[in-house]
């Protein structure tokens, strides 16, 4: 309806009154404060990053392992041992993980989550410490689906991807070459609710459980 | 207007007073209470940069404001460059209109929503299910609030009003037909059953509908923030993808995302992020192997452009945060419901008188103390107390209050003008009353004054004005 | 003395024993010029709160005048949305009070009213406008201009009792009334100071919001003498008359042994005899 758009900004425009002029340049103005833009006020964030990223990663309910990067499989298979899980995994792709060699006895697939799928191992595309967050691009290889269907999620995390600021993992997003991401992912610890007298339960819809294997720049286990 | 649920035939008062009455209900509000000021305290004390944030929050929105047409038409060519397809609706009938017809193009008989208040504010789900779809909401507390067949009455906790034992009992009346024979009481029991009765929903839904807390011009993306995740299963899985928004929620660039994401959740709930924080650019890119089809932006007028050209242009920075409500007194001995319409608390009070009329709402903006801790704790600043009282000129320049009030209001200001006649006036009334009362201290009835006495005494005074007295004092010297 | 140009009565300077932190504001010989703005509720109802008022301005070295031709800064017709009244009532303080230093009143919120909402009164009005604003930048609530002005350490006067502080929404958030109180009370000799649970949420009164909607507000003044009660404390004080009505009315129909009394009566040393809305011991 095209006519609701011409009105719409037609209006906006008639109680904008007195603003500045709607030219080509005032709108190349904008893009370019886009182009241009930087981040704001940041909170203080001091310290070693990655000690802080597993702190508030804890704090969100969230479990961890630290390895070198000969030591992924183990871990992964370490934590679904732990969680009584059968070794059978959706992986999606990232460069860490396209690297594991997997036991005979791990069964690994790649494809879409359905409901009936128990853990999903993911590699991230950056860290946050700020908050402890981890960023997944889902495209192809990395399906949505895996993020959020399964009971268990395990996430790889490159150490040298984890960043200070939030606005610090867009400026790797922009980076990207090629065509810009459709979907960005700010994951922080495992779903939950409130809604049931304001406390909290985890496992509303998202995953259970998050686990990170943090890899850190060293090449044994 | 249009919205499911709301109830302007029964008036405030008594919307009120039923929810004082209500026992269950204040139980709720009452667990609730603590919790979201001590969290937003807590959050507050943890982040040193807070209030001057709080600013950088309220300019991006102000630059915004004032160049919104602008900035939607940058938004709008970055969703069709990314292949989605951004519908615009000046009136919530419009809305609904072009939500139904995507829906109806794409065949879809199954619709998942996450929250959305601006859905709310379309009655969209009432609409969808006029025209034979079958629509469920996926946040748990939008959820329980649609097994009950109310509406929401907080903007985050959508359920806040229910017990347990009423969730339960939800729970078990509707779920028994889907094979949930036993009563689930204890909390992960019921977040258990509600996990598995809406899995099945998002699996088979033909349209996943979200909101969108913020639109995002740099990329095209609509931001939604959850801590369910039920949001991203609704976008990603169905392959018709809709996000309803109002106007006002474009922002330009991903830094000014984080400016903003960083006041929202501390506000609402006190964490620093929510579990889910994603945004959503355009439908699948072929290689995706998943993801929407069809991707669709509904943006909404319904009275928010009208917004900008005046007084009340500072209440579009909204963020939609709750901390308002959380914080204020009113609100929390009512509830939500009480407000009669779809948005509650401060905000609601400021807002539906513009985006439903003056007319409909006239108690609402007198239905507060000032106190003014909404405008204290606002992550965008807006003065919401003062806009309340904004609302009150408005409404007697339009007669709206009662013709009686307002003539008792205007002779005690011309009294007040004369303040040797005003005191002459009070010379006779302040002894009577100092004669009646004085033995008791205080007087249990006064005329015209039922609100009062009915639960309170009214202290007695003290029989001669002060001004009375001073000049004695002064005399005698 | 007799009578200014401007029909108020002035009071030679009364200086007693008060202890400051530095010098005060001002630095030359003349003292500083005080308007009292009485308050229509002290004015009507409470009068001992004025007088308290007074004696603490002049303790602290000002001269007080009392101008005759004030009633009320207008917060009811404010309010109730009427504007145009709201604008006569603040153009007679306005005159009333243009010769001062400072104006002082005990009350958040009519100080709030003439330093917040005055000037909002008459922003497309460019004369008026000024003068407001000159108004509303010497215009103070009583304890915090004795602390931050006046610079008073310590008041000389005792009371025998343990107190909590009811914060007004008006002072607190308009006047920025907060420490300024307690730090004056924690001087009183032999009183206690205790904090309540939700000492700053709103008592209900709201002005005429308690006549209007009175379920809500007594429910609000229920809760908030519910934690009067559970603070352990003998006396409620606060530096609002509104709320201090609102909450002995509450506390006087509950049969509640608190007594209510504004903090600058406790402050001057005006404490005894009875409390707001009690009865008078003899006629």
């Amino acid at each position: 309806m095209s006519s609701a758009r011409k009105e719409t900004l037609e209006a906006i425009r008639t109680a904008l009154v007195g603003s500045e002029p709607r030219t080509s340049e005032h709108l190349q103005e904008l893009k370019a404060r886009i182009q241009e833009s930087v981040p704001h006020l940041q909170p203080q964030l001091d310290g070693d990053l990655l000690t802080h990223f597993c702190e508030k990663h804890i704090a969100v309910h969230g479990t961890y392992e630290r390895v070198g990067r000969a030591g992924v499989a183990t871990a992964v298979l370490r934590h679904l041992d732990s969680l009584g899980i059968p070794r059978e995994l959706l992986v999606g792709a990232g460069p860490i993980l396209d690297q594991v060699q997997w036991p005979e006895q791990v069964v690994v697939e790649r494809r879409s989550a359905n409901k009936d799928d128990c853990v999903a191992l993911s590699e991230a595309f950056a860290g946050i410490a700020e908050s402890g967050t981890v960023v997944l691009l889902p495209g192809a290889g990395r399906p949505s689906s895996h993020n959020f269907l399964p009971e268990d999620h395990i996430i790889v995390v490159d150490c040298a991807r984890i960043v200070r600021h939030q606005e610090d993992a867009w400026t790797l997003v922009r980076a990207l070459p090629g065509r810009a991401a459709r979907t960005i992912q700010l994951i922080t610890g495992p779903s939950k609710t409130g809604d049931i007298e304001q406390a909290i339960q985890y496992g509303a819809h998202g995953p259970r459980r998050v686990h990170l294997v943090i890899v850190e720049d060293r090449d044994d286990a | 207007m249009s919205a499911a649920g709301a109830n302007p035939t029964i008036p405030f008062q008594d919307r009120a007073r039923r929810a004082l009455q209500d026992q269950t209900l204040q139980q709720a509000m009452n667990k609730a209470q603590g919790g979201f000021v001590d969290k937003r305290r807590e959050a507050m004390a943890q982040l040193p940069e807070f209030d001057d944030i709080r600013d950088a929050a309220r300019d991006i929105k102000d630059h915004v404001l004032s160049n919104l047409d602008s900035y939607l038409e940058l938004y709008e060519q970055k969703v069709q460059e990314n292949g989605g397809q951004v519908h615009w609706a000046r009136t919530t009938e419009e809305a609904c209109q072009i939500i139904t017809a995507i829906c109806r193009e794409a065949g879809a008989e199954l619709v998942a929503k996450g929250k959305s208040m601006v859905s709310e504010e379309m009655g969209l789900t009432g609409a969808l299910e006029t025209a034979g779809l079958k629509v469920v909401e996926t946040d748990l507390g939008e959820y329980i609030v649609q097994l009950a067949g109310e509406t929401p009455s907080h903007i985050i906790a959508p359920a806040v009003h229910k017990t347990r034992e009423q969730i339960t009992e939800l729970f078990h009346k509707h779920h028994a037909k889907l094979g949930y024979s036993e009563r689930v009481t204890q909390r992960e029991a019921i977040v258990n059953e509600a996990r598995n009765v809406l899995r099945e929903v998002f699996i088979t839904a033909d349209v996943g509908i979200t909101g969108a807390n913020f639109l995002v011009a740099e990329t095209g993306a609509n931001v939604i923030v959850t801590n369910e995740g039920n949001g991203d299963l609704t976008s990603c899985l169905p392959r018709v993808q809709i996000a309803v928004a109002g106007i006002e929620r474009v922002i330009p660039s991903l830094d000014d995302l984080s400016t903003l994401l960083r006041v929202l959740a501390r506000s609402a709930t006190g964490q620093e992020i929510t579990a889910y924080t994603t945004m959503y650019a355009g439908p699948r890119h072929k290689d995706d192997g998943e993801g929407p089809a069809e991707y669709h932006v509904v943006l909404l007028d319904n009275g928010r452009s009208a917004m900008l050209g005046g007084a009340y242009r500072p209440m579009l920075r909204c963020i939609r945060c709750g901390a308002c409500m959380n914080h204020c007194p009113v609100y929390l001995a009512i509830g939500g419901h009480a407000y009669g319409w779809v948005y509650p608390g401060p905000m609601g009070s400021v807002l539906t008188p513009l985006l439903t009329s003056f007319e409909q709402a006239v108690d609402l903006p007198n239905a507060c103390t000032l106190n003014g801790r909404c405008k204290a704790v606002c992550p965008v600043r807006i003065p919401l107390s003062d806009l309340l009282l904004e609302h009150r000129f408005e409404q007697h320049r339009r007669g709206l209050t009662s013709a009686v009030g307002r003539l008792l209001i205007r002779a005690w200001a011309w009294l007040a003008r004369r303040p040797r006649l005003y005191h002459s006036v009070m010379v006779i009334p302040l002894w009577l009353m100092h004669r009646l009362g004085r033995k008791a201290g205080a007087l249990r009835w006064l005329p015209l004054a039922g609100g009062w006495t009915g639960s309170r005494d009214f202290p007695v005074p003290a029989g001669q004005s002060f001004h009375a007295q001073w000049r004695a004092t002064q005399k005698r010297r | 003395m007799g009578k200014s140009r401007t029909g108020c009565y002035s009071l030679r300077h009364n200086n007693q024993n008060v202890s400051r932190m530095t010098d005060t504001k001002k630095t030359s010989e003349v003292p500083i010029q005080v308007g009292l703005f009485v308050t229509c509720l002290a004015d009507l109802v409470r009068p001992k709160v004025a007088f308290a008022a007074v004696r603490l301005l002049e303790q602290a070295g000002c001269t007080v005048t009392v101008p005759r031709a004030q009633t009320c800064c207008g917060q009811p017709a404010l309010n109730s949305g009427d504007q145009a009244s709201t604008e006569r009532i603040a153009q007679g303080v306005i005159r009333a009070f243009a010769d001062f230093d400072y104006v002082v009143a005990p009350s958040g919120s009519c100080t709030g009213t003439l330093r917040h909402k005055y000037p909002e009164l008459f922003r497309q009005d460019l004369k008026w406008a000024t003068q407001a604003r000159a108004l509303a930048d010497k215009t103070f609530e009583l304890t915090r201009f004795l602390v931050e002005v006046m610079k008073i350490e310590q008041v000389k006067a005792s009371y025998a009792g343990t107190c909590t502080y009811h914060d007004s929404c008006a002072g607190l958030r308009e006047m920025n009334v907060h420490e300024q109180p307690r730090r004056l009370l924690q001087g009183v000799t032999g009183l206690t100071l205790t904090e309540m649970v939700d000492a700053n949420v709103c008592c209900g009164f709201g002005g005429l919001f308690s006549v209007k909607y009175p379920d809500i507000s007594v429910r609000m003044v229920s809760d908030k003498c519910a934690n009067v009660a559970s603070s352990g404390a003998d006396t409620l004080l606060g530096g609002d008359l509104g709320c201090l009505l609102n909450i002995a009315g509450r506390l006087r129909r509950e049969d509640s042994p608190v007594k209510v009394l504004h903090v600058a009566e406790v402050l001057a040393g005006m404490a005894e005899g009875p409390g707001i809305g009690e009865p008078e011991s003899d006629s």
